[in-house]
């Protein structure tokens, strides 16, 4: 569903990237000193919440931000094995441009959009079908899908700013937190992660990319990932970003005590709702 | 064998872990327990392949302790280059430069290294190793997959420790170890770092000293039961291994996808277990070897309990 979102129009002033830039800045003086005690309180409440699980369940449950989103939005479809549906142009367009996203980030160049972009997920075993889907286009079906990565391309390569060494940045980091005895394991890979890890104060943001239009469900898991990686490091990050390839534009916002525990209730929700308790 | 968490709650967590790193050890295990240890180790490698002769050498890993531990029976893949393997070589290089120079970052340092990989390449006119002939085969896609990898790896690696309270670390310190001839044992260590000297005895009386060292490994995956006895090899590794005059002190353990860290002193108890352990990984190589070679005797189907008994003798 579009939603309009706190998308900061550009300055006058400034060029679109440095716009971007300030976006995922924010206020330095706003980030907040870290709570020590914030961490082991949401761990707390979750592993409290779990608690009705038995000993060992025959699997992990796996709880992912697309798994949040199905399963409180009422279409959750248990299929063996599948981590994802049949590929749509969607899919195959997200995948291109997080794998061109990641390109720009760590070499700052592209040479062939549509290429560069199916070589990278090549190389990957586990995005094959979204090759053979992209493959298996043909005509006005496949002119169309290169017109979009082409054009999504660009704006990415105007809009996206260049980031300082030393933030950091490190593309498609794997977040993995395991609660109840590992029974439930809270997973997530987000897109961009910036700052050093925090030494009193929050220190980090974290950058999902999107190709498609702005939604609600997008601060959700951003907020769902603030949450994974205050559990992994001990520290909230300060700031969230969704950086949308297909305007240019970002929608970021602080990180809060708020959102995290909105985050906790969403999660057990879910489990609750996947297990048969809700 | 015991060890211990760090807090995931613990700020700053590179102080944390590189407090645990570094902090003296309680014991060492000492010098008579190593000879007894390597001699044990002999002696089951002797009992292992009586009989048998394997056309190479098996070679234990943690990957492949792992597959024995977990009881993980499906074939294995045989191995080839892809991002996912190559970051840790090309972070390893990355993380050298950095702490070489601060002001080189991971993004910088890991496109010098995957840069000076292919120049290498065009200046040897391809008799290169594998992961170069590798590397030079990749589009401009692939390789910025390959990149992205590394600057991940090398920034976790970096971020986790406070390299300002280390003194010479040794980045990427991997062992290897031959058995009878017919094995080779690879320690994975990530970093090493020289903690002191202990005085150890001989048993022709003559004083020696021995180098300790404590290691850190990045783990990938999850902590598991099993995650005790794949950090024990790279102490095992180093302990076997009377070339160094070095002997293991701590290991720590460190998984950057739920920043949780193990530390486990190194000690005669899980010396001798993660032995059990490799012990029977090359059993499980041994009867994965094709029929045709060289097997004229059953192999015994447990490690023998004395083990234990014999060391503590």
């Amino acid at each position: 569903m579009p939603v309009v979102t706190e998308v900061r129009p550009p300055s006058p002033t400034r060029s679109a990237s440095q716009d971007v830039l300030a976006a995922l800045r924010g206020d330095p003086t706003r980030r907040p000193d870290i709570d020590p005690g914030l961490a082991g309180g949401l761990r707390e409440w979750l592993e409290d919440g779990l608690s009705f699980l038995p000993d060992t369940l025959p699997a992990p449950l796996m709880v992912s931000k697309q798994k949040l989103r199905d399963v409180l939005g009422g279409h959750w479809v248990e299929t063996a094995g599948a981590a994802r549906g049949p590929v749509s142009g969607s899919l195959a367009l997200g995948a291109v441009m997080d794998a061109l996203f990641r390109q720009v980030v760590t070499l700052g160049h592209l040479e062939d959009p549509l290429n560069d972009g199916l070589d990278a997920l090549r190389i990957g075993a586990r995005q094959s079908d979204v090759v053979e889907y992209v493959e298996s286009l043909c005509g006005e079906d496949l002119t169309r899908f290169r017109d979009e990565v082409e054009t999504q391309s660009a704006i990415l390569l105007s809009r996206w700013p260049k980031l300082s060494p030393s933030w950091l940045p490190r593309t498609q980091e794997r977040i993995a937190v395991p609660l109840a005895g590992g029974n439930v394991v809270l997973v997530g890979v987000v897109d961009l992660i910036v700052g050093a890890p925090s030494t009193g104060r929050a220190s980090v943001a974290l950058i999902e990319v999107k190709s498609g239009s702005a939604r609600l469900g997008d601060r959700e898991d951003l907020w769902f990932y603030a949450l994974l990686e205050t559990l992994r490091s001990g520290a909230p990050p300060s700031r969230v970003a969704t950086f949308y390839t297909r305007t240019g534009q970002v929608d970021a916002e602080d990180v809060d005590d708020a959102r995290l525990i909105a985050s906790v209730q969403r999660v057990l929700s879910a489990v609750g709702l996947l297990l048969g308790r809700a | 064998m015991v060890g211990t968490s760090i807090s995931p709650t613990s700020l700053p967590k590179a102080a944390s872990l590189t407090k645990a790193l570094v902090a003296p050890p309680s014991s060492t295990v000492k010098l008579a327990e190593l000879t007894t240890i390597r001699r044990v180790w002999e002696e089951e490698l002797a009992s292992t392949f009586h009989g048998i002769q394997p056309a190479s050498r098996i070679r234990i890993d943690a990957y492949r302790l792992h597959r024995s531990i977990t009881g993980h029976t499906e074939s294995e893949r045989p191995f080839q280059w892809t991002p996912w393997t190559a970051r840790r070589r090309i972070g390893l290089d990355s993380v050298r430069a950095c702490i070489a120079n601060p002001r080189v970052s991971p993004v910088q340092a890991t496109h010098d290294t995957v840069d000076r990989l292919l120049r290498r390449a065009e200046d040897n006119g391809g008799r290169e190793d594998r992961l170069v002939e590798w590397l030079v085969g990749l589009s401009t896609g692939s390789r910025a997959v390959v990149e992205a990898e590394s600057v991940l790896w090398a920034t976790q690696l970096l971020c986790a420790l406070d390299w300002t309270q280390i003194s010479r670390p040794v980045i990427g310190s991997d062992r290897s170890l031959g058995g009878l001839g017919r094995v080779i044992l690879r320690g994975r260590v990530d970093v090493e770092v020289r903690m002191g000297t202990s005085r150890h005895r001989r048993p022709d009386s003559l004083d020696i000293g021995l180098a300790e060292t404590a290691l850190f490994v990045v783990m990938a995956g999850q902590h598991a039961p099993s995650s005790r006895l794949e950090l024990g090899l790279p102490a095992l590794t180093i302990a076997l291994d009377d070339r160094h005059q070095s002997v293991p002190t701590t290991v720590v353990g460190w998984w950057p996808a739920s920043g949780r860290a193990l530390i486990l002193p190194v000690d005669v108890d899980l010396l001798l277990r993660t032995a059990e352990a490799v012990v029977e990984a090359i059993r499980c190589e041994i009867d994965r070897l094709p029929r045709r070679l060289h097997r004229t005797e059953k192999l015994k189907p447990t490690v023998d309990p004395s083990v234990d008994q014999r060391v503590a003798s």
